[in-house]
């Protein structure tokens, strides 16, 4: 049992796994190049076809290839985007039901089966003493592969179905798919850059020396003011946090870095319900709804964001500070 | 040495330009990744470095190649396309017209809860299209105890605020989220390697306290317009109406 048991969390935490996934994604957007490619009457086909194309190799082939080369392919990849080689919709509409409709609840096995087995994994990792993070990773991977193959059964579909369907949500949404990927990586080059010193010295020199809550404040606050500004909370956070959330609050007082970051995460989200730079959210459902007042939704959100803003130095003084 | 350009804060204009290009929504991935280059350039980072000093496209390359588990979702999507093939979208709908019938706060309520649990269930779905409009707006409005445009102007933004609401603090309960993968991603980065699972359960209390709040602020809404019905209003009391209570 220990043995079987150690098995499954050797195999969940050793590279290969993960990377079979990665190759795996890879293939996919080969697959979607080649549908792209193939479309005749579309119009800068070659460009969007290279763009998956590209994005295909830095998937399955990024752990191989030297990290320059990889740096000029998401530098090219960005290229593409910019120069409009690859359609945007910026509000994805719901794909209509094209004459297949399925009786009963069978739609909902395949969505149900990515979570469920994203939870087994994650579960089996936990049980064999193994890393639940990222069993709840190559859970949701199999979990894809696997809900893929329950649609196909379940909805008498073909593999040229699942490719098809899989290539119109990614492309409906585009490069915007990238973009926490790129905000990560920013955050790295801001690091390599030594912004969060500088951030650090910055807002270090405004909060009282010593003090948690005052650091928790000053990050909380960063990081709901910076989303505002942006209209998006994932680049805050890669910007703030590397700033301002590690240097002055995880760092010097050592606290929980996964709750305080998520507390990061949330106060940006406030952030995000007042502002109209979050159009998607907060702009697009005026037009959707029919309503008159452009600043509708906000005007109703934001009592909410300022109620729940101050719960979130509550939660930190309670759970995340050393009794 | 010791010029203007020496002053260290120079590097800070990189932050300046996601700010400005975010903000004039200029195409995202452009904006974000002319930040990190400009930073890195002002920052006097090479191009291409050596072992010892890693310069721009390494750093980039590393970071993209390092975080490739954010997208790793893509690999879903086959299986969601399929399943709206299937007529997801309407059995959604079919399981949520259950609200139907109940009063006012319990369908915005209810519409919060349910966006929660597909987010914690890692459903990535487009609230406001696929069920806010179709579905529950109407579903508001038909709870209403009167029929003025204003109070369902006013209805249908609590709908939508309803659908950020769980949508926002819900998706951080999956493990596997976008979110929780690029918090974690950040901070293995600046050297706190973190759990996943971790970042889900720490998500918890936001998650509890919002419901709670907007809980709240629902039976505000629906208490006040069921008040404004006791007592017979021109429509212009109404639409002034929202910075009165709630």
């Amino acid at each position: 049992m220990a043995d079987s048991s150690s098995v499954v969390a050797r195999a969940i935490t050793h590279p290969a796994t993960l990377e079979t996934a990665f190759a795996l994604i890879g293939a996919l957007l080969w697959g979607y190049a080649v549908q792209v490619a193939g479309h005749r009457q579309r119009a800068g086909r070659w460009l969007a076809a290279a763009y998956w194309f590209v994005l295909g190799a830095l998937f399955g082939f990024g752990a191989w290839l030297p990290h320059w080369v990889s740096g000029l392919l998401v530098v090219l990849l960005v290229g593409i985007e910019a120069g409009g080689g690859v359609r945007l919709q910026a509000t994805p509409a719901p794909s209509s039901p094209t004459g297949l409709m399925v009786q009963g609840l069978r739609a909902l096995w395949p969505v149900l089966t990515i979570p469920g087995v994203t939870f087994v994994v994650a579960g089996l990792a936990a049980l064999s003493g193994g890393d639940v993070g990222r069993g709840a990773v190559i859970g949701l991977a199999i979990g894809g592969i696997l809900a893929s193959g329950v649609a196909l059964v379940a909805g008498r579909l073909t593999g040229r179905a699942a490719l098809d369907a899989g290539r119109r949500l990614t492309e409906d949404i585009g490069p915007l798919h990238l973009l926490p990927q790129l905000l990560a990586s920013l955050g790295l080059l801001f690091t390599a850059a030594g912004i969060g010193e500088l951030l650090a010295g910055a807002v270090g020199s405004v909060v009282p020396q010593g003090s948690a809550v005052g650091a928790a404040v000053a990050y909380f606050l960063s990081m709901t003011l910076f989303t505002a500004l942006v209209g998006n909370s994932f680049a805050a956070f890669s910007v703030i946090t590397t700033g301002i959330g590690v240097p002055l609050v995880i760092a010097p007082f050592g606290l929980d870095p996964a709750f305080v970051a998520i507390l990061g995460l949330t106060a940006g989200s406030c952030g995000t319900l007042c502002t109209p730079m979050a159009a998607n959210f907060n702009l697009l459902p005026v037009g959707l709804y029919g309503l008159a007042d452009n600043y509708a939704v906000i005007r109703f959100q934001w009592r909410l964001a300022v109620a729940l803003w101050p719960a979130h130095i509550l939660i930190f003084s309670l759970f995340v500070l050393p009794r | 040495m010791g010029g203007w350009w020496d002053w260290p804060a120079w590097k800070l204009l990189g932050v300046v330009v996601l700010i400005v290009g975010l903000a004039r929504r200029w195409p995202a991935g452009p904006v974000v990744l002319g930040a990190g280059l400009v930073t890195a350039g002002l920052a006097g980072l090479p191009f291409v470095g050596d072992n010892a000093r890693p310069g721009m496209l390494d750093t980039l390359g590393k970071a993209f190649v390092e975080n490739r588990v954010i997208t790793l979702y893509l690999l879903t999507l086959p299986a969601v396309g399929l399943s709206e093939r299937m007529g997801l979208h309407s059995v959604m709908a079919r399981l949520m017209g259950r609200l139907s019938g109940v009063s006012l706060a319990r369908v915005l309520i209810g519409f919060q809860v349910a966006r929660v649990v597909m987010g914690a269930l890692g459903l990535r779905l487009q609230g406001h299209v696929a069920f806010g409009r179709p579905m529950v707006a109407p579903m508001a409005t038909a709870a209403l105890p009167t029929a003025s445009p204003a109070h369902a102007a006013e209805v249908k933004a609590a709908v939508a605020a309803a659908e950020n609401y769980g949508n926002f603090f819900g998706q951080n309960l999956f493990p596997a989220s976008a979110g929780c993968l690029l918090v974690a991603g950040v901070l293995r980065g600046a050297g706190y390697p973190v759990d996943v699972v971790k970042l889900s359960l720490a998500a918890i209390p936001v998650v509890v306290v919002s419901l709670g709040l907007a809980s709240v602020q629902f039976v505000w809404l629906a208490r006040r317009l069921e008040r404004l019905k006791a007592q017979p209003t021109d429509t212009s009391a109404g639409a002034t109406g929202g910075d009165r209570h709630g």
